[in-house]
Parts: C-alpha cells; structure tokens; sequence
C-alpha cells in the first residue's frame, strides 16, 4: 500500500516537473530571442504569432497593479492557492490527482517567473481575422486544460450522483 | 456542486498568466509615462540687467597670425637676397686678388 502511494506520489511529481521544465523551456527560448534581437515578433502562421509581452497581473490581464505592494500581496495568493491544490491533489484517490498536478506543473512555471522575472512572460497569440485571443504561454495550456477537465469531472460525477440518489 | 465550480473559476483566474494583446504591448508606455511630468522650460526673456553691462568692444586692428608670419617669411627672403649679395661680391672680389695674383 505504502509503495503504491509512493509511486503515485512520485508519478504526480514527474508530471508537475514535465510540465514545469516544458515550460521553462520554452520562456527561456522566448526570452533568449528577446535578448537577442531586442524584441519577439514572429509571424508562425495566418492564426498564430509569438509575441512577447509581460503580465505583472493574473489571468486575462486583471489586477495588473504598479506597486510592489499589491504585486508581492497578489504572489503570495497565487503561492497559497498552488499549495491548496497540492493538497487536493495528495488527497484524491482517482484521476482528478492527475489534474490537479498539471494544474500545479504550470501555476508553479508562472509562480517562478513571477518570482525571478517580477513579471509572467506570455508569447503566444492565437487570432483569427484581426481577433486577437489572449496572449498566453505553455503553463497556461496547462493550467486551463487541468481546470477545464476538472469542471466537466465535477458536472458529470454530479449527474451521476443525482442518478445513483434517485 | 456550485461551490466547486467556483473555485475552480476562481483558480483559472488566478493561476492563469494571460492577458490581452492590447494591454500587453501598451504596457511599456504606461511604464514611461514621464513626458507628461517633465517641467515646461520659460519662454526666452531679456537679462534683468540688460542696459547695465557692458557694451561689446569696438573694432580693434588686430593683427592676424597670418600676416604676422607672413611679414616674418618676407623679411627673411629679404635677408636671404642681402647675404647672396654679399657672396657674389665676395666672390668676385676673390677672383679680383687671385687675377692680380697670377699677373704677377
């Protein structure tokens, strides 16, 4: 019992290091070019561009505050909210563990670099006819598809529920 | 159920790094915004004491270098000349004593 445990701990953290070196991986090519040639703006194709910018925000571009303050109060949230899901994911027994490490693999990316770089790199644009998605990065991938599974997870282990109670 | 559905919403937010293109690249100008705060420059006035200083100097000879050293070169061909002269009378004073020399 113990070794399975172990080894689903260890398999939950060899997804989260995946995630995060994936990660790392592509800011710091990013950033690379960046330093390089003092700008990122590379037309890919008609739907997407990589372009760098920095969000000293959260998502969607909101509470994207000056002070240091406000920044360092906002970090602080984002670090208690990884360890809340670190927690969750110890503690479920199916695969929403699973989700919730790749939910935590990208928020620690995008925690670190709000750490090191006092700013999240973002670089990938998705647009269509002039529409312009958000700009986002590979944590955020992560972070969104792990959310998404989690919520259509809750809806339908909720239908059944209902189903099994009535 | 709800409850859920909202911290997971609540999470998307939070742990998520996007944001808009717009806010994005406008980001550095907000950033350096200072033009608005550098101090307007007076506009050009005359000296509070203009009538009590002094007028500029009227016009001096002055002698240029240029003629000064050409003054100098001048002088110098002229000694030049003298002292060939001097040599060509000499000379031909020594021719003068050696033809007396060899009639005797």
């Amino acid at each position: 019992m113990i070794n399975f445990i172990n080894k689903k701990i260890i398999f939950y953290f060899l997804i989260t290091l995946f995630i995060f070196t994936l990660d790392r991986i592509s800011k710091i090519y990013v950033i690379n070019i960046a330093e390089t040639y003092g700008k990122v703006d590379i037309y890919l194709n008609q739907f997407i561009n990589v372009i760098l910018v920095w969000n000293t925000g959260i998502g969607f571009g909101l509470l994207s505050f000056e002070k240091q303050f406000a920044y360092n109060f906002i970090t602080v949230i984002i670090a208690l909210v990884n360890l809340v899901i670190l927690y969750f994911g110890i503690k479920s027994n199916d695969f929403r563990g699973y989700l919730f490490f790749i939910i935590l693999g990208g928020s620690l990316g995008n925690l670190f670099d709000r750490i090191y770089y006092s700013a999240v790199p973002d670089f990938i644009d998705l647009n269509y006819n002039d529409f312009h998605w958000f700009i986002f990065n590979v944590a955020d991938i992560f972070i969104t598809i792990g959310i998404i599974c989690l919520i259509f997870v809750e809806l339908l282990f909720n239908k059944k529920e209902n189903l099994n109670e009535k | 159920m709800k409850n859920k559905l909202v911290y997971l919403t609540f999470i998307l937010f939070f742990l998520n790094a996007c944001q808009t293109l717009q806010d994005g690249l406008a980001g550095n100008k907000n950033r350096n915004s200072d033009e608005f705060l550098i101090e307007k420059k007076n506009p050009l006035e005359m000296p509070p004491e203009f009538g009590a200083l002094p007028e500029p100097a009227k016009k001096v000879n002055i002698i240029d270098k240029t003629e000064k050293i050409n003054e100098n070169i001048e002088n110098l061909i002229k000694k030049e000349g003298s002292t060939n002269k001097t040599q060509s009378s000499d000379k031909s004073a020594e021719d003068f004593v050696l033809k007396q020399i060899k009639k005797n």
